[in-house]
């Protein structure tokens, strides 16, 4: 039923170290294999930024080597860690790399928050795994269908996609909803004392914070194929896929990930709604704090 | 245990050994105190800041999770009930606040929410009562297409003072409702809680004066003579001192602790 090929990885290619490359050395029509060499190429651009950075005193220069190490290792490792799993051949342990990758993405979702309470990584974690895996699952057993099913080089980078997602998504929301309540609470107690329900008193600030969550989504589907052209169907196209065929995965994927994104945020500011209110229709205050 | 207070024929609100802890700090905010707020009370509540005073008036309202019991006309308040309860304790912070929109949705507000509808006796919007009101309190009607932001501190707490009586509550909670306010406004505000209070009982209120009350804080003590009979002094959690003034008998006794109330206390009945 599927066409791996088209499926393929969905990393960033360097666009530059691509057209150097070709300059270097001529490449067989559909080869899209880098050497290391020609990675480095790409990796000496990134000088410009550091000397820049010196020249000007911007200070940066040390956090983009640190990042740009970081970034180097964490793909490497996954880059090894997948042809590992990609030679086995078997479900376990892609769902265990599916779930580690799941549980990081759902604590990275609370990393960047304010204001917490106690059990805001449990709902993280939770939100992420629910809207993740249910959409994940759908789009793998109903839409793409590879054989065998848990087939590592679909399953894994569409997961991937949609977890990253997913977790800025969830992050946004949860920051937005805990920041707000607490900057609204005058707004929010005047309603509880005037009769509001619960729900009724964070009604405005669940809704904005939902609103805020899903912009990034909405965003890049506006403008996707007129400013920029989506990783995924980039990289489909770098390996040789039909236009068409990649404009249709795109799409799907675009779906895919915005489905994700709404399960996601709704799951988790509903899960900090309960955490933060009680049954008497308080708001308990004490339980939102800085880390 | 028995309240420390009492002295009106019907019972409105009685809390029993409540106590609040910071759950934070752990400091003990209320200390197993008991009160009994009847029909009629204008209650002053008096004490340094920190003391006690808004966290009393907030766990009367429900707002805060406390421990111990809460009775309203002698029944607990379910949890479902609480919405419709607080419908009839209004709290009123010292500083009003007001959702985006006008002032006219913000009146209007507490009566879309599901404890307006749940009740066939609860009042309804009545533009022709807020025409009254602010016309009581000489503003324009024309304030009611403004922004909230656009009032003045004096104006924002008429507009909430109008808004909870328009919800016909028989306690109203009033935390410093008068601190940021100019004297003129102070006086006029004052004015209409008298009012409310002695209502006659020929209007067409649907709660009659004696069924009426209020609690006020405030560290003015010549506002507190002039709005309240019987003044509860805080001080760490406790109510320490209760005295009653003004129509009351001016009696003033110590508490020297929760446990060691007296009984012999002159009351009204």
């Amino acid at each position: 039923m599927i066409d791996l090929q088209t499926l393929a990885s969905t990393m960033p290619k360097f666009n530059c170290a691509h057209l150097l490359g070709q300059l270097l050395e001529p490449r067989a029509q559909g080869d899209i294999s880098l050497s290391w060499f020609e990675v480095g190429v790409a990796a000496t651009l990134l000088l410009i930024n550091a000397i820049i950075s010196l020249q000007l005193g911007l200070g940066i220069a040390k956090r983009i080597a640190t990042s740009s190490v970081r970034m180097t290792i964490q793909l490497a490792i996954l880059g090894l860690v997948l042809k590992q799993i990609f030679e086995l051949a078997q479900p376990a342990p892609v769902l265990g790399l599916a779930a580690v990758m799941t549980v990081i993405a759902g604590v990275s979702a609370v990393k960047r928050i304010d204001h917490r309470y106690p059990t805001i990584y449990r709902n993280s974690i939770f939100a992420v795994w629910t809207s993740a895996w249910v959409v994940t699952s759908i789009t793998v057993l109903l839409i793409v269908r590879p054989q065998p099913w848990h087939s590592p080089q679909v399953v894994i980078p569409l997961l991937g996609m949609v977890l990253g997602n997913s977790l800025t998504g969830i992050s946004l929301g949860l920051d937005r909803f805990l920041s707000e309540l607490r900057n609204r609470r005058g707004e929010v107690e005047t309603m509880l004392a005037l009769g509001a329900t619960r729900w009724e008193s964070c009604r405005g600030v669940f809704i904005e914070a939902t609103r805020t969550a899903m912009i990034p989504i909405l965003n890049t589907m506006s403008v996707a194929g007129i400013v920029s052209i989506p990783g995924m169907m980039t990289g489909q196209l770098l390996a040789g896929a039909e236009p068409i065929d990649a404009v249709k995965y795109q799409i799907m994927i675009m779906f895919v990930i915005a489905a994700a994104i709404a399960i996601g945020v709704v799951l988790s500011l509903s899960l900090s709604y309960r955490n933060v209110t009680n049954s008497q229709h308080q708001i308990e205050w004490q339980r939102i704090q800085r880390p | 245990m028995q309240p420390v207070n009492g002295m009106a024929e019907t019972t409105l609100i009685q809390l029993r050994d409540v106590s609040r802890i910071d759950s934070n700090s752990g400091k003990q905010l209320l200390n197993c105190l008991s009160l009994t707020v009847g029909a009629g009370d204008r209650i002053g509540l008096v004490g340094a800041s920190g003391s006690g005073k808004s966290t009393l008036m907030r766990t009367i309202a429900m707002l805060d999770p406390f421990s111990g019991e809460l009775l309203h006309r002698e029944i607990l308040i379910t949890d479902d009930a609480i919405p419709c309860y607080r419908r009839k304790v209004v709290y009123l912070s010292q500083r009003p606040f007001f959702t985006d929109g006008t002032i006219e949705e913000n009146l209007r507000l507490p009566f879309q929410f599901k404890s307006a509808r749940a009740n066939v006796t609860s009042p309804s919007y009545r533009p022709d009562l807020v025409a009254s009101e602010l016309e009581a309190f000489e503003l324009a009607p024309e304030i009611l297409s403004r922004s909230s932001e656009s009032l003045s501190g004096g104006e924002q707490q008429m507009i909430a003072l109008i808004r909870a009586l328009m919800m016909e509550p028989e306690i109203l909670l009033l935390d410093e409702p008068t601190a940021a306010l100019d004297p003129v406004s102070r006086d006029k505000f004052e004015a209409r809680i008298h009012r409310w209070h002695d209502a006659s009982h020929n209007a067409t209120n649907k709660v009659p004066q004696e069924e009426r009350a209020y609690v006020w804080t405030s560290h003015d003590p010549t506002q507190i003579d002039r709005m309240t009979q019987q003044i509860i002094t805080m001080n760490q959690g406790h109510l320490t001192q209760i005295t009653q003034t003004a129509l009351g008998t001016h009696a003033t006794r110590k508490i020297n602790g929760p446990k060691n109330e007296q009984q012999s206390e002159p009351a009204d009945d």
